[in-house]
């Protein structure tokens, strides 16, 4: 298996689905996890984003489940899709590291949010840039919501996308959307930003 | 949330009036919501990762096996494997030149009717038999997998 890693990264240009199902036929795994990092690797990050709400954490997770990926490949029985199988690997990641971090946070100090915290330091929700408080209007919506909002606008408003990255239909994600947004509008008079933040005229509603 | 409800739900999140009602909260999520670009230093990260840990599993494919005996069966297969050399010194002890020797002359006293002919056959049979025991041993599958 190491001799098979020590191909250059990036060479093989982007694969369709069906070649990396065959070259997973074939037993060519380098191969597949090339292709699928080429092709996947962005929309791994943003998913990773979506639900650890940290720039680097997303970016070491996502790498993560690149690796739990390479490891698993052999057993992928092909019932579903790469990039479905790859998703779902990520979600996973994502979530059994919060799931660790708030054990250790509990066992220190009940009720911080460690990833809240940290997101906050690497402000990569530019609320400064924004004529909202998005970082805080966001903070305040519920984790799932959350998850299919950021989603939603990471890829280019598509309810089918994020359905994918999610794992569930697409009716769920329009639904969640919807609730999501009611509830943005409602807060964003509430948590608009400070007028020495704001940039023009704010509409909330 | 009843079903008349999650449908008025799906059906009015396909609205694309939203964006428009609240035009600047939509253009601030849009402008805001930002996650980290990757590139092919991604890439060589995750294969450093990958060749990082395939290091580690080979290094621990080289343990020899005995390593994750538990002790009890460690301390059986010593006691086994020393009586099994006894077994096989007496038996040694038993086939040697001068037992040959006193055997053969034995079956020639008794006029060529050979009571100890059977005994090299009953050696050999015994060391297979015990080479096939002691082969299962953790031990000897190590030594086994090492040099055979």
């Amino acid at each position: 298996m190491d001799a098979t890693v020590s191909r250059e990264p990036g060479r093989l240009g982007l694969a369709r689905d069906a070649d990396l199902l065959e070259a997973h036929r074939r037993r060519d795994y380098a191969t597949v996890l090339d292709g699928l990092m080429q092709r996947y690797r962005q929309k791994v990050v943003n998913l990773s984003f979506s639900i650890v709400r940290d720039p680097a954490l997303a970016q070491d997770m996502a790498q993560l489940a690149f690796v739990k990926l390479w490891r698993a490949l052999p057993r992928f029985d092909g019932r579903a899709a790469l990039s479905t199988w790859l998703y779902a690997i990520t979600r996973n990641t994502c979530l059994g590291e919060l799931r660790s971090r708030r054990k250790i946070v509990s066992l220190d100090a009940p009720g911080v949010d460690v990833v809240s915290a940290e997101a906050a330091e690497h402000a990569s929700i530019d609320a400064a840039a924004a004529e909202y408080d998005v970082a805080r209007l966001l903070q305040n919506l519920p984790e799932p919501y959350r998850r299919v909002v950021v989603l939603f606008y990471l890829e280019e408003r598509s309810c089918e996308a994020v359905a994918q990255l999610l794992g569930m239909p697409e009716g769920t994600v329009k639904s969640l959307l919807f609730r999501a947004r009611k509830r943005l509008a409602a807060n964003a008079r509430s948590f608009a930003a400070p007028p020495n933040r704001r940039r023009g005229v704010v509409n909330a509603t | 949330m009843q079903p008349e409800d999650r449908l008025a739900a799906t059906r009015e999140s396909r609205d694309p009036e939203w964006p428009a009602r609240h035009r600047a909260l939509d253009e601030a999520l849009t402008t805001a919501i930002r996650a980290p670009v990757v590139d092919a230093r991604f890439d060589r990260e995750v294969y450093e990762r990958i060749r990082a840990e395939a290091g580690v599993s080979f290094a621990s494919d080289r343990r020899p096996m005995w390593l994750g005996t538990p002790s009890w069966l460690v301390a059986l297969n010593v006691i086994a494997i020393a009586a099994a050399a006894v077994v096989v010194a007496f038996a040694l002890g038993a086939a040697g030149p001068a037992a040959v020797a006193k055997s053969v002359a034995e079956a020639l006293a008794l006029g060529g009717h050979t009571v100890s002919s059977s005994r090299p056959l009953a050696l050999v049979v015994t060391s297979a038999m015990l080479w096939l025991c002691l082969r299962q041993t953790p031990f000897l599958r190590a030594v086994a997998r090492a040099w055979l």
